[in-house]
This record gives C-alpha cells, sequence and structure tokens, in this order.
C-alpha cells in the first residue's frame, strides 16, 4: 500500500489526484520524508513547465490588482496554544485546509465568482470549510480488520469530513456503512459505501451531525441497514479536543 | 565580447536586486512594494499558465488576479527552505487554474479546448529572451520523454486533467498512467537541472 502511494507522487505534484486520493496522499506525506523530498523536486519541475508558457497579461489586471490588495487584509501567522507534537501532527492537514479556505476565501472577494459556482463546487467548500474550521478536530482510527478512517470534525460546523481507505473487501454482498450517535444513542446511518468504490479511498461530508457525539462504521448488507445489525468496527469519539 | 545569458533569472548576486523569495518575504510583512515587483517578476508566468488550463483569455485574467491576491494574504506560509518563491506561487497557480477549469466545463467541452499540440502557444509566447529560453529548453527537455509519458505528464498539466481522466483519454490503465506521470517527471527533472 505504501509502494501504491508513493507513485502517486507525480500524479500529485501536477494537481491530477481527484480529491479522495488527494487527502489520502496527504497523510501518506506527514509520515514519508523521502516522498516529500521528491515532491519538492518534482512541484519545481511542474513550475519549469509553468513558466515556459509565459504570456505577461494585460496592464489593467496589475491595475485592479493592487486596489484589491489594498482593500484586502494580509492573514497573519496565529498562535495556537497547542503542544509542539500536535501542531507538527496537524501540520499537513493544515497546511491542506489552509489551501482550501484560501479558494473559499478568494470566492468571497470575487463576487463574479459566486455564479460559476454549482452545487459540486458548493459540495467541495463545505468540506473546505470543515477541513479550516477553526474548531477542527482530526483523528484517525484503524478498523478491525484492516483499513483507517480518518474524522474531521468542526462542532461549531456540526460537520465532519470521513475519509475511509485501505478498507479490505468484505465479502460480495456486504459493504460498510457509518453511523453518527447522538445524545439519545440511536445510531443514524450517516452514508454506505459504494461497493464499486472500495479499491479507493472514500470521501463523505455529513453536513449534519446534528451534535452527535460519536461514528462509528459497521459492516452491513449492499445498500445498507437502518440500524446497525453488526458490532462496529470503529468508533471515534467526537467529543474529545 | 558579449555575455552569454543566463538561463536561470534569480542567480541573485550579493548587492543585487532582492531575489524573489526576500521579496514575498516583504510581501508577508505588508510591503506592498514587494509585492507589486512579485507580481512583475511572476505575472507572465502566472497568467501564461492560466491561459494554457482555462483557455479561456478573460477568465485566465481572473484566475491571475486570484492567484496574486491569494499570495499577498498568505505570504507568511512561504517557506523558503521547501522550495523557491517562485514554484511556490506557480504551484499555487496550477492548483487554482485547474480548479477553474475543472469546475467550468464538461469533459467533452474541455477536449475540444485542449491545446493538443503540445508546448506554448509560439505567437503569444513573450519575447523575453530568457522566457523564450526556457521555453525552449522545456520543449528539448519534453522531447526526452517517451510519448506516452510526455503526453500524460501535459494532459494533467497543461490540460487540467485528473489521472483518471488521463488513462480514459490516453486509453491506458490507471497505474500505467500514475506511473508515467512520475517517471514522466523525473526524466523532465534531470534534463532540466532542477536541485529543488
Amino acid at each position: 500500500m505504501i509502494d501504491h502511494l508513493h507513485t502517486l507522487v507525480g500524479a500529485y505534484a501536477l494537481d491530477a489526484l481527484t480529491p479522495p486520493e488527494e487527502l489520502s496522499f496527504e497523510d501518506h506525506l506527514d509520515s514519508c520524508a523521502s516522498c516529500r523530498e521528491e515532491l519538492q523536486s518534482l512541484r519545481a519541475t511542474a513550475a519549469r513547465l509553468g513558466s515556459a508558457a509565459a504570456v505577461p497579461p494585460a496592464p489593467g489586471v496589475r491595475i485592479r490588482l493592487m486596489e484589491a490588495v489594498r482593500r484586502t487584509p494580509q492573514e497573519r501567522p496565529r498562535v495556537v496554544a497547542v503542544t509542539q507534537s500536535r501542531w507538527r501532527r496537524q501540520l499537513p492537514l493544515l497546511a491542506a485546509a489552509a489551501a482550501v479556505l484560501a479558494v473559499v476565501a478568494s470566492l468571497g472577494a470575487f463576487a463574479v465568482e459566486q455564479d460559476r459556482v454549482n452545487s459540486v463546487v458548493q459540495a467541495q467548500s463545505s468540506v473546505s470549510q470543515v477541513l479550516g474550521a477553526r474548531d477542527a478536530q482530526d483523528s484517525t482510527v484503524h478498523l478491525q480488520g484492516g483499513g483507517r478512517m480518518r474524522v474531521v470534525s468542526s462542532p461549531a460546523l456540526d460537520s465532519a469530513v470521513v475519509v475511509m481507505a485501505d478498507l479490505p473487501d468484505p465479502g460480495e454482498s456486504s459493504t460498510y456503512q457509518l453511523w453518527q450517535i447522538g445524545a439519545s444513542g440511536r445510531p443514524m446511518s450517516a452514508g454506505v459505501i459504494d461497493r464499486q468504490q472500495l479499491g479507493q479511498p472514500a470521501l463523505q461530508l455529513l453536513p449534519d451531525l446534528q451534535s452527535a457525539t460519536a461514528l462509528a462504521v459497521t459492516v452491513e448488507p449492499v445498500g445498507g441497514s437502518t440500524k446497525p445489525t453488526t458490532r462496529p468496527l470503529a468508533t471515534v469519539d467526537l467529543t474529545k479536543s | 565580447m558579449v555575455e552569454p545569458i543566463p538561463l536561470r533569472r534569480h542567480r541573485a548576486a550579493a548587492g543585487d536586486a532582492p531575489s524573489l523569495d526576500d521579496l514575498l518575504q516583504a510581501t508577508a510583512r505588508g510591503d506592498e512594494a514587494a509585492f507589486g515587483s512579485t507580481y512583475d517578476a511572476l505575472s507572465a508566468a502566472v497568467h501564461g499558465l492560466a491561459r494554457r488550463v482555462v483557455r479561456d483569455p478573460a477568465r485566465a485574467e481572473e484566475v491571475t488576479q486570484e492567484v496574486f491576491l491569494q499570495v499577498w494574504q498568505t505570504a507568511h506560509r512561504f517557506d523558503p527552505s521547501r522550495g523557491s518563491a517562485r514554484t511556490w506561487v506557480l504551484t499555487l497557480a496550477h492548483r487554482r487554474a485547474v480548479d477553474a477549469v475543472r469546475r467550468a466545463q464538461s469533459s467533452t467541452d474541455r477536449e475540444n479546448r485542449y491545446d493538443w499540440t503540445g508546448g506554448a502557444d509560439v505567437d503569444v509566447v513573450s519575447e523575453e529572451v530568457t522566457t523564450r529560453l526556457e521555453h525552449e529548453q522545456v520543449r528539448r527537455c519534453l522531447g526526452s520523454l517517451t510519448e506516452l509519458q510526455r503526453e500524460a505528464v501535459s494532459m494533467a498539466y497543461y490540460g487540467g486533467y485528473t489521472y483518471p481522466e488521463v488513462a480514459t483519454l490516453l486509453n491506458a490503465g490507471l497505474p500505467t498512467i500514475k506511473t508515467r506521470m512520475r517517471d514522466g517527471l523525473i526524466r523532465l527533472r534531470d534534463c532540466l537541472g532542477v536541485t529543488k
């Protein structure tokens, strides 16, 4: 699996990965110094492809830009009271969140942009908002029997982004189902993984957690169940900070 | 005696004009003049890249403006130990151009809009000598790749396609395309002598 992930470095440097793969590759980068080194050199190479296409923009662009700059406050580095190890652990996520946040911020800055936004983009920007939320919490758990589930949740947005990767095939007529568990203790379905998608990382946005306190994943018949019929393979506590 | 024209533009000698890295770090401290100089040094590259990816000239100008506004807002995130200022800005630019093209167009539309000839449009390439040399060197090195490597890298970088889309368009397997993107970029890196 590591080898498989490592070869994605070229596609990642070219921005050619799909969003779930991008997230799982960024996870991998976190623990792979040689990948980070290779990525740096491949990004620099890709940038040369960009430089080679140079065409100066019309002078009006600079004028409009400098006007916009005068109105636009800069982001300040935020001092966060967290321990060094936690900070380090979160860096790649924060970097990804920062990148999407910047996109979201500029969507606001350019009204014309809004006209182009379709529902797909709205879904993506919700993912971005969760990843970039100030109160975002990030945890990764391993599923019994294999696979990982990474959850980034924001109590303020009452939303979470779930990425499941490396899930083993649970058998021909079964799949994985995600549950959100609220104060009542009764699990509500939060989505079923399409069996076709089992080979690749699955990304799920949970836009309305209804103040759920935990997430769980079980194996269910294809199509999903109305309530869990097997024991959870993993749970994530959403209340811890 | 005429000095040969240096290929690398930012070999900032001591006492020379500030390097791009310095300019970007000054931008992070709110220096608008430094930001203006950063724009002057990199706007042709960012705009040209946006033109290649989004094709639509008006949209490419918008993307250029968005990229530089993002540079202004987030310059403090630039870390010179992790790559050059040019790479940082062009990485932001590519990402944004790709996002614009992915949300704007259906795939059939994009096929028509992709420039299949490869390389920059010569007639619109800046006359600036350094740009032309850079362009020629990149073109030569792209020529040293295998056809599949070159197509995979160009379609992803200049066309904004994801690697599954590239695989479909080139009628090749996902693992093949993934591998060709990586070994293509590595060969390109070595040919261009990119160190970081």
